[in-house]
């Protein structure tokens, strides 16, 4: 016959009677202490208690909004317009161009028409951009409304589209890395920061695509970001200088 | 009249927390912050508890969504987001014992006095007769081994076994801190 | 709207006799000049007849550009700031002189006769040109563009808003950090942003394509049988509101978002009415869903990436 459990056996051993599992006979040993020594049954009361009370401890509030720094650290990072050395002064001529109407200016220096062929390869039916030809154009710059619905030329997949761009976008990116020296740093920021949030969406259409890669609609969203992307670095490129 | 029809594109689950896993997870971060705030006060519960420090447990806390965020892809789904998230915020805290002075948690530290939290009360420390500590003051000074399992198993609910291999030793240590806090606590709450 | 425009409109509507909250209103015709301070003697105040089939542009670095369109047949210039114009056919073009006078107002103020094409650039100041009832192209950078009462319209604003009343031509206006809002327009549109809300109300438009990456999309109007409406945002809720017995051809997609209607949705052989879902919590499949609204008509895109998509029913 097995000896009676001792109190500090018991002591050693209380946590069988707590927690689940463990030996069934050494529970059943501990028990029978429990019944018969009123210390050990005040400690294993206790110990019961602690146990539940810790249970039930309710959830902590941090002291302030963690939030916004969280988020702050999950920004994409700004795609910065790169500053490749100060641009030399522009001749006066050049900048009173840039002053007329900034936007038609990319067209004036044939940077549509320099980057354009590019960008046909996947250009939607539907205008994003105030591109070159909707100002200005003789005998009604305004006839031509937007054409919605027409064909889209359509990578076959998002690393085809990212291909059609990718020339595009570094070659724009390298225009303007020329200009940022001269240009309205308050402006410069605005752009970075609608780049990001457009490098965020492209982000995002190319996760979904890596779940969906048939799905048309990721392919169109993806390309509508791209096109966003081209129209705000060439808005970009065509800024006037800052004065 | 006509009729009302509303067709919810989001997945059949009632489960609007998974849900935003899997949103998040395609890079929404909308719904990665609807599920912050779904989660926050219980990953800083965690972390508070932990460390015995509100202020690096704010930290800890944007550590542990940060690697979330980060993390999302290897989201499976096996389980639910909440247990993926715990297990995960369990880690960032573990691992930030290394980088701090104060933490020491080795489980060979008999007298576990490393890291102790200078509060009134600290167990092991001389008392006024008849003062007592409430609960959560007591958890924090406990030593940061005792602690850590106190934490996990009676707060948290984790097994043994998973606290084990989280924090990478055997069971027979995590029952042997264990016993340690529960005895410990029952002293500085019986005062 | 920037503040500094906020502030210069209201001093620009004070001294033209009417309040900031009656902006809706303001654009009714008038036949006088406003009042204004001294134009100074460095400033401008000058008038030059001028054939209303004519262009005017008015290109200046950070100043207010203000144009009215007014039954007379001359156009005033009026500024605090030495301005060049150069007349020549039916064109004429006034730059402003590169310093202004120490504390001059920085606003340009024309009117001109109505029919005038408008041409408007500016930097750091906004641009507000009503009743001209000719074509107008604008642009800003730093800056909003109103405007009221005119035929087309080709804005481009890069940190400012858009807004258009009252157009009865092509409407095109790109905002970078800026929302686009169209009231009572009545020709095609085709707007956008980057980082701002699209609001189209009361327009009679056979083609519209309002794309925004991050912001709302809001079309409250009527459709055309024959018209093509695509309206797209990444992150943003996109909402439509058409009348009641309106007939349309719906495509709508989304990632993440939800797509809800108050009309009954009657599906024609061949369309699709559920997407998959995917596969337990984790989407795996865009939701893609094509149906008809009433008896058909109008072509309908609506999308959104992570938003919601709702149609609702008006009247």
């Amino acid at each position: 016959m097995t000896a009676p459990m001792r109190c500090d056996e018991f002591e050693r051993l209380v946590d069988e009677l707590l927690d689940p599992g463990g030996s069934e006979p050494v529970r059943a040993a501990a028990a029978a202490h429990a019944d018969a020594c009123a210390a050990c049954a005040g400690l294993l009361a206790d110990l019961r208690r602690l146990r539940a009370d810790a249970a039930r401890l309710g959830t902590l509030e941090p002291a302030r909004d963690l939030w916004s720094g969280i988020a702050a650290r999950l920004d994409t990072p700004v795609i910065a317009i790169a500053d490749r050395g100060v641009e030399p002064a522009e001749r006066p001529a050049a900048a009173a161009s840039r002053r007329r109407g900034w936007w038609m200016a990319a067209a004036a220096a044939g940077l549509v028409a320099a980057t354009a062929g590019v960008t046909t390869l996947v250009v939607r039916g539907t205008s994003t951009a105030a591109t070159a030809g909707g100002v200005g154009a003789a005998g009604g710059v305004l006839a031509n409304g937007p054409s919605a619905g027409a064909p889209v030329l359509r990578a076959s997949n998002a690393r085809g589209v990212d291909a059609a761009y990718d020339s595009e976008i570094v070659a724009l990116h390298a225009l303007v890395a020329k200009r940022r020296a001269s240009l309205d740093p308050a402006t410069v920021a605005v752009i970075e920061r609608n780049l990001a949030v457009i490098d965020t969406a492209i982000a995002e259409c190319k996760n979904a695509l890596a779940r969906d890669p048939e799905s048309v609609f990721l392919k169109e969203s993806l390309t509508s970001a791209y096109d966003s992307k081209v129209a705000l670095l060439r808005t970009a490129v065509a800024l006037p200088s800052a004065e | 009249m006509p009729v009302v029809a509303t067709i919810d594109a989001s997945p059949a689950s009632a489960n609007r927390g998974d849900s935003d896993a899997a949103s998040a997870a395609a890079g929404d971060r909308r719904a990665f912050e609807r599920l912050y705030h779904g989660h926050v006060n219980r990953v800083y519960s965690l972390c508070a508890r932990m460390v015995a420090d509100r202020t690096r447990a704010e930290e800890l806390t944007q550590d542990v969504f940060v690697r979330a965020w980060e993390k999302l892809h290897l989201f499976k789904g096996e389980s639910s987001f909440s247990t993926w998230l715990h297990r995960l915020a369990i880690n960032v805290v573990l691992n930030s014992r290394k980088s701090t002075a104060r933490e020491d948690a080795r489980f060979d530290d008999p007298a576990g006095n490393a890291g102790l939290d200078s509060i009134a009360g600290v167990v092991g420390s001389p008392m006024a007769p008849g003062e007592l500590l409430d609960l959560e003051a007591a958890i924090a000074a406990l030593p940061p081994g005792a602690r850590h399992v106190f934490v996990l198993h009676d707060v948290e609910g984790y097994k043994h076994e998973e606290i084990a291999t989280q924090l990478g030793v055997t069971t027979g240590s995590t029952k042997a801190q264990l016993h340690r806090a529960r005895f410990l606590l029952r002293e500085a709450l019986n005062r | 709207m920037t503040v500094r425009t906020r502030r210069v409109a209201g001093v620009l509507l004070a001294v033209m006799g009417c309040s900031l909250a009656a902006w809706p209103a303001v654009g009714q015709a008038s036949s006088g000049r406003p009042r204004r301070s001294a134009a100074g003697a460095a400033g401008t105040d000058t008038t030059f007849a001028f054939d209303r089939q004519g262009t005017i542009t008015v290109d200046n670095g950070d100043e207010d550009i203000v144009v009215t369109g007014t039954d007379d047949a001359g156009v005033h210039v009026w500024s605090q700031s030495g301005l060049t114009v150069q007349t020549s056919g039916g064109a004429a073009r006034i730059e402003v002189a590169p310093r202004l006078p120490f504390g001059a107002e920085h606003r340009i103020e024309l009117t001109v006769p109505r029919g005038v094409h408008v041409v408007a650039h500016t930097r750091s100041g906004g641009v507000t040109i009503r009743s001209t009832r000719g074509d107008v192209e604008a642009s800003a950078l730093d800056g909003d563009i109103q405007v009221r009462d005119v035929a087309g319209i080709n804005a481009q604003a890069v940190n400012g808003d858009i807004l258009v009343a009252a157009a009865t031509g092509t409407v095109r206006a790109q905002a970078t950090s800026g929302a686009v809002t169209l009231t009572d327009v009545r020709g095609d549109i085709d707007i956008g942003s980057v980082s701002g809300d699209l609001t189209i109300k009361r327009a009679v438009s056979r083609r519209v394509n309002a794309r925004t990456t991050s912001g709302e999309v809001t079309f409250d109007g009527a459709l055309d049988a024959n018209g093509v409406y695509v309206l797209a945002s990444h992150s943003g809720d996109v909402t439509l509101a058409i009348p009641r017995n309106t007939g349309a051809q719906v495509d709508a997609s989304t990632w993440s978002g939800s797509v809800n209607s108050d009309f009954p949705i009657r599906l024609q052989p061949g369309q699709v009415m559920l997407g998959q879902t995917g596969q337990g919590n984790r989407i795996t499949a865009a939701k893609h869903y094509t149906f008809q609204i009433g008896a058909g008509g109008g072509r309908v895109t609506v999308e959104s990436f992570s938003g919601d998509i709702t149609i609702n029913s008006r009247g």
